[in-house]
Formats: C-alpha cells, sequence, structure tokens
C-alpha cells in the first residue's frame, strides 16, 4: 500500500512537473509553434485513421482511449527496460530507492500520460470538427496525407528537443492498427483482445451489443498490464544477475 | 567496539557475457558509522559493481553482505530506506526547479516533506537563492551538487556515490569537495569510488585500494599516503604467463596480480615515452597513470 501510494503520488508529480516544463519551455522561440502542431497532427493523424478502416471519427474515440491505456505500460515497460539495460547510471539511482522497480516505471508511467493528454486532446477536437461528410477522401489519399505530415513531424519533435515525441506515438498508433486488421482473423473476434484499439473498432462495428465491446476492451487493456509488468519484472531480475549488464 | 554500518565478505561476481567477467573476486570491507571511505583504484577494478551489490541492484554470485544489520540481496527495499545513492552524472530532472526536484524525489525516497529541513540543506550549500529555477541553468558541477544536497537533506545515515567528480572541471571539483565536507559534519557514512588521488585524499577518512576485484589494502588516509608516497603506473600486459619477461625487461617494483602490474615510477626521468618503447614489443599498453603523494597534484590517464 505504501509502495502504492509513493508510486502513484510520484507518478503525478512527474507528469504535473513535466507539463509545467513543457509549457514554460513552450514560451521560447520557435517552440511556441509546438503546441498547434501537436494538435494539428494529431488531428490528421486521427481523420486519416479513421479513412482507412471505414468508419468515422466518434466511433474512432473510445478504441483510441483503450489503446493509450493499454500503450501506457507498453511504452512504460520499454522504456523502462530499455533505460535500464543501456543507461543503468541514472536507472539505478530509481532502482536504489525503496520502491525500486515501480519507480522506474512510475516515472515512465508520468511520461505516459503526459503522451495521453497530447492525443486525447487530439481526438477530442477531431471527434468534434471532423465529419466524413466534408472531409469524403478515399483511404488511400488519407494515407499518403498522414505520412506527409507524420514525418515532418518527426523532425520537428526532435528539433525542438522536446520529450514528446507525439509522432512517435501516432505512427505506432496508425501502423499498429493497420497491422492488425491484415494480422488477425476476423472468424476469431476474441483473439483480438489482445489488440484492443483495432478489436474494439472491430466489434463496435458488429456487435449489437453496446456493452460487449466495452468489457472486451477493459479485459484487454488490464490483460496488457499484467504482461507489461511481468515482462519487466522479468526484465530486472535478468539484470540483477548481471545478465546484459554494461560493466560499467 | 563499533560494529561496521556496511560489511562485505568474500563477495565474488562474475558477469555472464562471453566470456566470463570476473569482475569481484572475493571483495571484503567493512564501513563504521560516521566515517567516510573511498575505493580507490583503476577502471575496472570493480568499485562500481560492488556498488551495485551494496545497493541491492545487483546479485553476488557468492559472499556476506550487510547494511546496517539489513541484507541488500534479501531486503533491498529495507536498504534502501537507509542508503542514498548518488550516481557519476547528476540525476536530477533537468527541466524541473531545484524545488520540484526536491518535492519528487522525496516522494521516491518515501521521506517525509520537511521544507524546512530541505531550506536549510540548500541555504547550507548555497543553493537556496536559485531553487526556484530550472536546473537547465545551472553548470554540470551545481546540478551534481544539487542532487548531494537533495540526498544529504534525507534521514538515510549512508551516502555512497560513485565517481563523483566524473566530468567536472577544477572548481566543479572543489564544489564537491566543500559540499561532502559538509556531509561529514552531519555525521553521514559515505562510500565513495574514485580513482581521482587528490579528490580522494581531500575527503577519505580511510582509503580502500581496489583492484582485480579485491580490496589490497586499506588504511587511513594519513598512513596510506606515508606507505604510498609514490608515484604508480598501472600496465596491463598480454598474453598470459608473461610475468617472467616482463620482470626481465622491466623494474617490476609494484604489484603484480592477473593482467596488470603496477611499477613504481622510480623518477620522473623515466619518462612514459621510454616507457612505451619499453612495452612495445610485449604488447604491453599503459592503462593508467597514478600519481601518489607527495606528487598528487596531477594525475593523468594513459593509453
Amino acid at each position: 500500500m505504501r509502495s502504492l501510494k509513493t508510486i502513484s503520488f510520484s507518478g503525478f508529480l512527474y507528469f504535473y512537473y513535466s507539463v509545467i516544463a513543457m509549457v514554460r519551455q513552450a514560451q521560447y522561440g520557435i517552440q511556441i509553434l509546438f503546441l498547434p502542431a501537436l494538435g494539428l497532427s494529431i488531428f490528421l493523424a486521427v481523420f486519416a485513421a479513421t479513412k482507412m478502416v471505414h468508419g468515422n471519427t466518434q466511433t474512432l474515440f473510445f478504441p483510441f482511449l483503450v489503446y493509450n491505456f493499454i500503450n501506457f505500460p507498453l511504452g512504460a515497460v520499454m522504456q523502462g527496460s530499455f533505460h535500464m539495460f543501456t543507461n543503468p547510471s541514472r536507472s539505478n539511482v530509481y532502482l536504489a530507492t525503496p520502491t525500486s522497480l515501480n519507480a522506474l516505471l512510475g516515472i515512465f508511467l508520468g511520461d505516459s500520460w503526459t503522451m495521453l493528454i497530447g492525443n486525447l486532446m487530439g481526438v477530442l477536437v477531431a471527434a468534434i470538427i471532423v465529419r466524413p461528410v466534408i472531409f469524403p477522401l478515399p483511404a488511400i489519399l488519407a494515407m499518403a496525407l498522414l505520412l506527409l505530415f507524420l514525418v515532418p513531424s518527426v523532425w520537428l519533435g526532435m528539433a525542438m528537443g522536446m520529450r514528446l515525441l507525439f509522432a512517435h506515438q501516432l505512427s505506432q498508433f496508425v501502423f499498429l492498427g493497420l497491422f492488425v486488421i491484415i494480422a488477425l482473423p476476423t472468424s476469431l473476434p476474441w483473439l483480438w483482445v489482445i489488440a484492443p484499439f483495432t478489436a474494439v473498432l472491430y466489434l463496435f462495428n458488429q456487435s449489437q451489443i453496446a456493452w460487449q465491446p466495452f468489457w472486451l476492451g477493459l479485459a484487454g487493456t488490464a490483460f496488457w498490464w499484467i504482461l507489461s509488468k511481468f515482462f519487466l519484472s522479468l526484465a530486472y531480475k535478468q539484470y540483477r544477475l548481471g545478465l546484459g549488464v554494461d560493466r560499467r | 567496539m563499533t560494529q561496521p554500518i556496511i560489511l562485505a565478505n568474500d563477495i565474488r561476481k562474475t558477469y555472464p557475457t562471453k566470456p566470463p567477467v570476473t569482475a569481484l573476486a572475493g571483495l571484503s570491507l567493512s564501513v563504521f558509522p560516521g566515517e567516510t571511505l573511498a575505493l580507490l583504484g583503476p577502471n575496472g577494478a570493480g568499485k562500481t559493481t560492488f556498488i551495485r551489490i551494496l545497493l541491492g541492484i545487483l546479485l553476488p554470485d557468492s559472499g556476506h553482505i550487510q547494511v546496517g544489520g539489513q541484507d541488500p540481496i534479501q531486503s533491498p527495499q529495507k536498504v534502501a530506506d537507509q542508503i542514498r545513492f548518488v550516481p557519476e552524472q547528476p540525476f536530477l530532472e533537468t527541466s524541473w526547479t531545484l524545488w520540484q526536484n526536491a518535492r519528487f524525489w522525496f516522494s521516491l525516497w518515501q521521506e517525509p516533506w520537511d521544507k524546512k529541513r530541505v531550506t536549510d540543506i540548500l541555504r547550507r550549500f548555497d543553493l537556496v537563492h536559485r531553487a526556484d529555477e530550472p536546473l537547465t541553468r545551472y553548470s554540470r558541477g551545481m546540478q551534481q551538487r544539487a542532487g548531494l544536497a537533495l540526498a544529504l537533506a534525507t534521514h538515510a545515515p549512508i551516502i555512497v556515490l560513485d565517481e563523483p567528480t566524473l566530468g567536472l572541471d577544477v572548481l566543479g571539483v572543489q564544489e564537491t569537495i566543500d559540499v561532502l565536507q559538509e556531509a561529514k559534519q552531519l555525521g553521514k557514512t559515505i562510500l565513495f569510488a574514485s580513482h581521482d588521488m587528490p579528490f580522494v585524499e581531500s575527503i577519505a577518512d580511510r582509503i580502500a585500494l581496489v583492484a582485480h576485484g579485491r580490496v589490497l589494502e586499506v588504511n587511513e588516509t594519513q598512513a596510506f599516503r606515508k606507505k604510498h608516497g609514490k608515484e604508480y603506473v598501472v600496465l596491463r600486459y598480454r598474453p598470459h604467463g608473461s610475468e617472467e619477461l616482463v620482470t626481465q625487461r622491466i623494474r617490476a617494483n609494484g604489484h603484480f596480480s592477473e593482467e596488470q602490474l603496477w611499477r613504481e615510477v622510480i623518477d620522473r626521468g623515466d619518462s612514459l615515452v621510454e616507457l612505451k618503447r619499453e612495452l612495445q614489443p610485449l604488447s604491453m599498453v599503459i592503462q593508467e597513470y597514478l600519481q601518489h603523494l607527495p606528487e598528487l597534484e596531477e594525475r593523468s590517464e594513459l593509453s
């Protein structure tokens, strides 16, 4: 309980201070362009993704939210594990705190929350503004548009030195969705729970029962959280044994 | 007699790499409450590995270790309550202010937030007037000083530092010395790893000479200075089994071990250029040049 309180509080502080720092940094020079650029990129990404799956933005909202909740643990685990093995000097400071591995996980969860806020803002704007009737783009054109905006978005983000590499998130969002649509069989909808973004979207379109996709999405999210924690614990176990550890 | 607050006995660790690398080969050490002990040794001696084991984030292959009566292998979280670790690089979030960092790290360290105590420490380290600025405006030395100050503001009795002067300029090193002198006055037990002899001499009560994963010697700083008031060149040689050849060709007044020779420099006329020429046909390289007292003012690394 003490650990949970520590992690949730420090995770919140990490998120809160990061947002404050981001806004402060955005006050200077060209970085002020970052916020509208972020909104625009997300708007276009959501719009293009909607077109690709032949849906509309409103139905995309819930899967997008679920996707982000799934992406928290995945992103946190990937970053936590990556930092542990590639930057042990810094990771060790977190690992040497009383909550140990959870502290490392907590800061990257805080980081993920920062990303979620950006994504959520974009998708909200998209959900309100975009109407398929007004922008009747074919899917292929939408995808081309998305790619055209993703690349400079990455450059822009990197040039500004921002920690919030939103374009990375968006590319994951789009391409993971595409991959799952192609790879997973439609005859086995339960299998789609492992990839809830497209799974929930698919079930929204197929199912007549509104609560079914909700519970499946929730189950998928819980599944990924538990699996991610398991993988991170496994990584830490290997780290403690000295496997793959840079001696310095 | 006072019980040691840190007690390590015959710690061994071989990294399971290909080929396996032995980092600790039976390291034993005792650190007493309130003292400042330096782990002095060349790169690759095993200092950082020992610190990781001490913190409970690396498991030894064998041996026993206790920190404040707790076993970091079995109870790393209980040990973490007693130790604040400061790595060789500044660890605070640079885009945040020092106050924000303080609040965040106190939360992670599970320390009750005590603004008065933190203010006192920051004032003591001449940081309080800049504590509202983001750390991007601090120099590297100042960032390191800030991290140390926060660690000292907690109630943990032990401070562990890994190469605290790495990458710092002369001013930064002096700042670190000042902070650690203050820490000693606070009664903290300080254990730090370094190969910077002048720095070690400025801070440490005792020095543990570490090489090849073992403590070769532990002595009080004054006694260490008296005994090792000489300059050494640390030589790494290959292939194995060439000790005889080495001793024939090089005056080996120093300390021999598996792949290294600590060779005493008899006089300054014994130039490194000449030494390098001697070593070339033996496939040896100068790994490190350590200057011990009384000529401690300069130290250089050669490879």
